[in-house]
């Protein structure tokens, strides 16, 4: 349908939703902006509340001051490993929980589905996993991360109702021709799910990427730190000099450059997830050719 | 059918819970047999050999649990020669402040309990409830006997602070800030000048150039309407209070040696009338709900704050800020607003904060002698001089037999800090002298600019009005209708900011008092006579 | 009993037969087992007067003790109210707006504009909730917000949203929205290229508009993903989002502000009670379960779709 002429209502339309979206992208890109107009700007204007949209007073200043922390650029690497590994293996473990559920019979398949729901309501605390973590041998490894969050039951459940869309008889005809399960399982259902598995990346690469509070509790080695705690660090450090005493000496006070600096750093940490993210749309888009060739 | 099906879900799901809490109950005893098995063996049959075998003094080393922080390191010059001078081997171990609770609480849980439990500048979270279990050891006895360098510091007063209201014994130690209060009341003198004002000092002077601030243009930028005549950051909320005869702390005042809730003292009414009044009048930042943490910092930087109470420090940082926009800008540190009744106060902090505790299992381990000399020793000069000074010759040197800190530890506590000085990440005594070494910034008044002389001024200016807060008492009735006292708070602010009238005001006051609050206001009383016997 | 001998006889044919599955499935049981409901278990401790250094072993059984104590301790009914208030709200606005949105996408053809728009409503996802509530303080402050200014704009008096209680859930509800409608059209929009090409253009054949095809095809094609997070959307009516909540919290908007999790949180924070916290997670917990049973039971008595389980 895509090729086809459009005619001049498509346009008025096209144009109106086109008009909506831009309205969209401005409010919701006002405060993004706001954020970066004030991390470049200098404290005069900030502090006068007088900037909005572009930086006054243009500075780098705040983002010196964040890159200075020697912590930075091994925190950035600590956090892409712990990210990509933990995406690879989350997306098999999650098709490894789904796809019996979706795709099979089995004896108790009732009993598995609701197992691996119950998670979703009910959770053990903090501390029980902390435990678990440390009986495991797990403290200060980055398997700690990893494994913890291994299956969300929440992307277990979206997969599977992904893969309940799947028509039984591709696969019937696979298993007829003597294909084993494992190869049904990646030889013909992973590829039409590939859509599934951009937006389920996504999620589990934005969930460790923000992960704060993980970190936080089973990584101390400070040469092993995340982005995020690095980041934290850098913040609480800023909020810190502001309620610790300064002294009477001439020169810098602490009130300056701290709202910079902490936007400063929401803006190093949104920038890898803009670059990843168009490479992951690609394949929602797929998804489109790859439905066709379903039906 | 889809009826039935619901039926069986449903009973699968019941009957699973209950396999889950029967699990719990199955499981944990076995899990806590294996447990010290599996982890504690060697340490606990270790001490015990020693116990019985050589007595207590190869045991000189003992561990240590806290929060760690920055700009503080792991291991210091400073640590290792406390532990070369004393003898003995603490190990420490750091935990992220963030997760310190989680952790601590996961070590008892895991029977993995430290011989020292800090933490740092206050005591844990879930110290009432490890005491409760009989896991901290009361100190009572030891510290007379044991620690009399620390307590040549702990006064009457400072007892008051440190008692357990439920059995009348101390339990914690901790640091100790020999240094003056940091708090002060500050307000912009040129803009006084610019319209020709007086130095106001009781409260109706100061209500008039308020009036003044906001009808004028007092910060000269052309907008007659941009001044906030007054604000405080909201946790500070409680110098109001301060102004009107109340020295309270945020909830409770000592009145006649009576532990006397806000609200009910006889002043509070002309507090709220009061405040009311400045806020309808436009004199009392519009905001002041929502004005914290770093908004209040924007706000005392964006010139158009005219009087404020707080740290000290504001005066100079937020003189040096607002010059960015006007170059006569200034803060100027004076005495405290005299109040209505003649009331002119400030809060001090507590001189000492309970932070450190020491564990059962020390003493099962035969350790405790070990800790109370270590750190009694931390308390005595030589332990208060290298723990605020360092070491001689690297740290600072002597001039006129008195220590005075090299640069650059001297030109900022964090400098110090990151270097091991001032370790508040453990119990020890912070000195007045070194204080103001570096809140001079190893400088003297002189060479400071007028920012920082007002700064030094605002901290020495209130000495005659200081007092030191009632103790905050966590009675049951407190824990178990904390929210009440928030209710209270939110009934306060509404009728300050006139969303509620007078009568609204008494009958929801009525309503919270016999939901609760009498109870928490009657046993604050009887656990304030307990402990000030 | 010859049936059931016989019915038993299937069961291990069909078992023996869906061995292969059992040994894939069997990794994720076990992963669930030890980081799920291994900690699970200690959800139990609302049944003890637990003490933490000795276990369970130690500690005594007492049954709904730790329940009484919390129903009574906070009023109950209150913090439901505000919970449940705050989530029909949000359920109300927060959970169509991403599927217009997903819709809305869909329908554009003009691509790179489509791309774009797509990528910045994904955005504000990852601003820390810190950051983010001090640009919403600062976007509603009456003084210095951009708001203020508009309105000064429009000749009206800036108000003081957030020191008023009556705006305290349009701003939780609206900046919600804000934070999270790009990130949760994503998975509308990945089920949107599922649905089947072949039948728009038989469609097109036959006539049918442009919203024809959106209401008649589009809509049901996506139908079964509504339904499934429409389901878990009212497992977590009862969750408020806690930290948000929490930073947003101020005395004046307490009436409406407070739930369950920030008063527990709150208690805590003065006398640190582990049994109180769990008894409360487990509370969560059933009242989520319950809800959700019901919405499944709901979802599958009124529509074609499976329901979650």
């Amino acid at each position: 349908m895509l090729h086809k002429k459009m005619s001049r209502t498509d346009y008025i339309v096209e144009g109106i939703l086109l008009l909506i979206g831009i309205m969209t992208c401005i409010c919701i890109l006002y405060p993004i902006v706001n954020i970066l107009a004030v991390s470049l700007s200098s404290d005069g204007y900030v502090l006068r509340h007088e900037v909005r949209v572009l930086p006054k007073g243009f500075t780098l200043q705040a983002y010196k001051d964040v890159l200075a922390n020697g912590d930075i650029l091994r925190s950035f690497g600590n956090s892409i490993y712990i990210t990509m590994v933990g995406c690879g293996v989350s997306l098999i473990a999650t098709f490894f929980a789904a796809y019996p559920v979706a795709c099979c019979e089995f004896p108790g398949k009732k009993i598995y589905n609701i197992f691996v729901l119950i998670p979703m309501w009910f959770q053990g605390g903090m501390i029980p996993s902390y435990i678990c973590i440390q009986k495991l041998g797990l403290i200060n490894s980055y398997w700690s991360l990893i494994l913890g969050a291994l299956i969300s039951s929440y992307h277990v459940l979206i997969l599977t109702s992904f893969l309940r869309g799947i028509p039984r008889e591709l696969l019937e005809s696979a298993r007829m021709d003597g294909a084993g399960e494992l190869r049904v399982m990646f030889r013909i259902v992973a590829p039409l799910a590939k859509a599934s598995f951009a937006t389920i990346g996504l999620w589990v690469i934005a969930a460790h990427w923000n992960a704060y509070f993980g970190p936080l509790l089973y990584i101390t080695d400070s040469s092993k730190f995340t982005l995020q705690q690095v980041l934290r660090e850098i913040v609480l450090e800023a909020n810190a000099a502001q309620f610790d005493l300064g002294t009477a000496r001439p020169g810098q006070t602490s009130v300056k450059l701290a709202d910079q600096i902490r936007y400063a750093i929401l803006i190093v940490s949104i920038v890898p997830m803009l670059v990843i993210y168009p490479f992951v749309q690609k394949y929602f888009v797929k998804g489109v050719t790859l439905g066709a060739v379903k039906g | 059918m889809k009826r039935g099906k619901g039926k069986r879900v449903f009973a699968v799901v019941l009957a699973l819970s209950m396999i889950l809490s029967l699990a719990g109950c199955g499981n944990k005893p076995t899990e806590s047999t294996t447990a010290p098995d599996a982890g504690k063996t060697q340490e606990a049959s270790e001490p015990t050999a020693k116990e019985s075998g050589s007595a207590s003094e190869t045991a000189a080393e003992f561990s240590y649990f806290g929060p760690l922080w920055k700009p503080y390191k792991e291991s210091t010059p400073i640590f290792d020669e406390l532990m070369k001078r004393t003898g003995i081997t603490v190990n420490f171990e750091w935990a992220n402040e963030e997760g310190f609770d989680t952790q601590l609480a996961s070590k008892v849980a895991a029977k993995d309990l430290p011989d020292v439990i800090s933490g740092g500048t206050g005591a844990p979270k879930a110290i009432d409830d490890l005491i409760k279990q009989g896991l901290i050891v009361p100190l009572t006895d030891y510290l007379e006997k044991d620690m009399p360098n620390y307590m040549r510091f702990v006064d009457d007063k400072d007892r008051l602070q440190l008692i357990n209201q439920e059995d009348g014994e101390i339990y914690g130690f901790g640091l100790v800030m020999d240094v003056p209060p940091a708090f002060s009341t500050m307000i912009r003198r040129d803009w006084l000048d610019n319209l020709n004002l007086e130095m106001p000092k009781t409260w109706d002077e100061w209500v008039n150039v308020w009036k003044a601030f906001a009808a004028e243009d007092a910060n000269g930028n052309g907008d007659p309407n941009d001044e906030i005549p007054f604000a405080i950051n909201y946790d500070f909320f409680k110098f109001i209070l301060n102004i009107f005869g109340m020295q309270s702390n945020g909830t409770f005042s000592v009145v006649d040696g009576e532990y006397l809730y806000d609200p009910e003292n006889p002043n509070y009414e002309t507090f709220l009338d009061s405040m009311r009044q400045v806020y309808a009048d436009g004199l009392f930042a519009k905001e002041f709900v929502t004005l914290k943490g770093a908004d209040f910092n924007t706000l005392g930087a964006s010139n158009t704050l005219g009087s404020l109470v707080g740290y000290a420090e504001y005066a100079k940082n937020y003189t040096i800020a607002c010059r960015e926009i006007d170059e006569d800008a200034f803060f100027s540190c004076v005495v405290p607003i005299v109040g209505p009744d003649g009331a002119q106060n400030i809060p001090a902090r507590a001189k000492i904060t309970a932070s450190t505790y020491v564990s059962v299992q020390a003493v099962e381990d035969g350790k405790l002698d070990a800790i109370l000399k270590f750190f009694d020793y931390v308390y005595s000069d030589e332990g208060i001089e290298l723990t605020n000074y360092g070491i001689e010759g690297e740290y600072f040197d002597r001039v006129d037999n008195k220590p005075v800190l090299k640069a650059p530890y001297n030109e900022g506590f964090a400098v110090a800090r990151e270097n091991g000085l001032i370790p508040s990440t453990i119990p020890f005594c912070f000195t007045e002298d070194l204080y103001m070494q570096i809140l001079m910034g190893g400088m003297s008044y002189d060479e400071l600019e007028d920012s920082g002389q007002t700064f030094i001024d605002g901290m020495t200016i209130n000495e005659p009005y200081y007092y030191v807060e009632a103790p905050l008492l966590k009675t049951e009735a407190y824990v178990d209708n904390f929210d009440l006292l928030e209710q209270q708070t939110a009934l306060r602010d509404k009728y300050i900011m006139g969303q509620i009238d007078k009568a609204e005001y008494q009958k929801q006051y009525e309503a919270l008092k016999a939901a609760g609050l009498s109870d928490v206001i009657e046993q604050g009383k009887e656990a304030y006579k307990k402990i000030s016997q | 009993m010859n049936k059931r001998k016989r019915s038993f006889k299937q069961l291990k044919k069909d078992m023996y037969r869906a061995r292969f599955i059992y040994l894939m499935i069997l990794p994720v049981v076990v992963w669930y087992i030890i980081f799920q409901y291994w900690p699970m278990s200690w959800l139990s401790i609302s049944f003890f007067d637990y003490n933490m250094y000795k276990g369970f072993a130690g500690s005594e059984f007492i049954g709904f003790e730790n329940f009484s104590r919390f129903f009574n301790g906070l009023d109950f009914w209150r913090l439901m109210r505000n919970v449940l208030l705050l989530n029909l709200y949000a359920l109300a606005v927060g959970f169509p707006m991403p599927i217009i949105f997903a819709l809305f996408l869909n329908e554009m053809r003009f691509k790179k504009a489509k791309k774009v728009i797509q990528t910045v409503s994904f955005l504000p996802y990852f601003i820390s909730m810190v950051a983010f509530v001090s640009i919403v303080t600062e976007f509603l402050s009456p003084s210095t917000g951009l708001l203020a200014d508009i309105m000064k704009f429009f000749g009206k008096e800036p108000v003081y949203f957030l020191g008023d209680a009556k705006y305290f859930r349009t701003i939780m509800v609206l900046s919600g929205l804000w934070q999270t409608m790009g990130y949760s059209a994503i998975v509308y929009l990945s089920a949107l290229t599922s649905v089947d090409v072949n039948l728009y253009e038989a469609a097109m054949v036959d006539g049918a508009n442009r919203f024809d095809r959106l209401w008649h095809i589009t809509l049901p094609g996506i139908t079964p993903t509504i339904v499934v997070m429409l389901i878990l959307k009212v497992g977590s009516l009862v969750n408020a989002n806690f930290e948000k909540i929490y930073l947003f919290q101020n005395s004046v908007n307490l009436e409406v502000s407070e739930v369950i999790q920030t008063w527990v949180y709150k208690r805590g924070m003065i006398k640190y009670d582990y049994s109180m916290g769990t008894t409360a997670g487990l509370f969560n917990g059933l009242l989520a379960l319950i809800l959700v049973i019901m919405a499944n039971r709901l979802s599958k008595k009124y529509s074609d779709s499976a329901g979650i389980w």
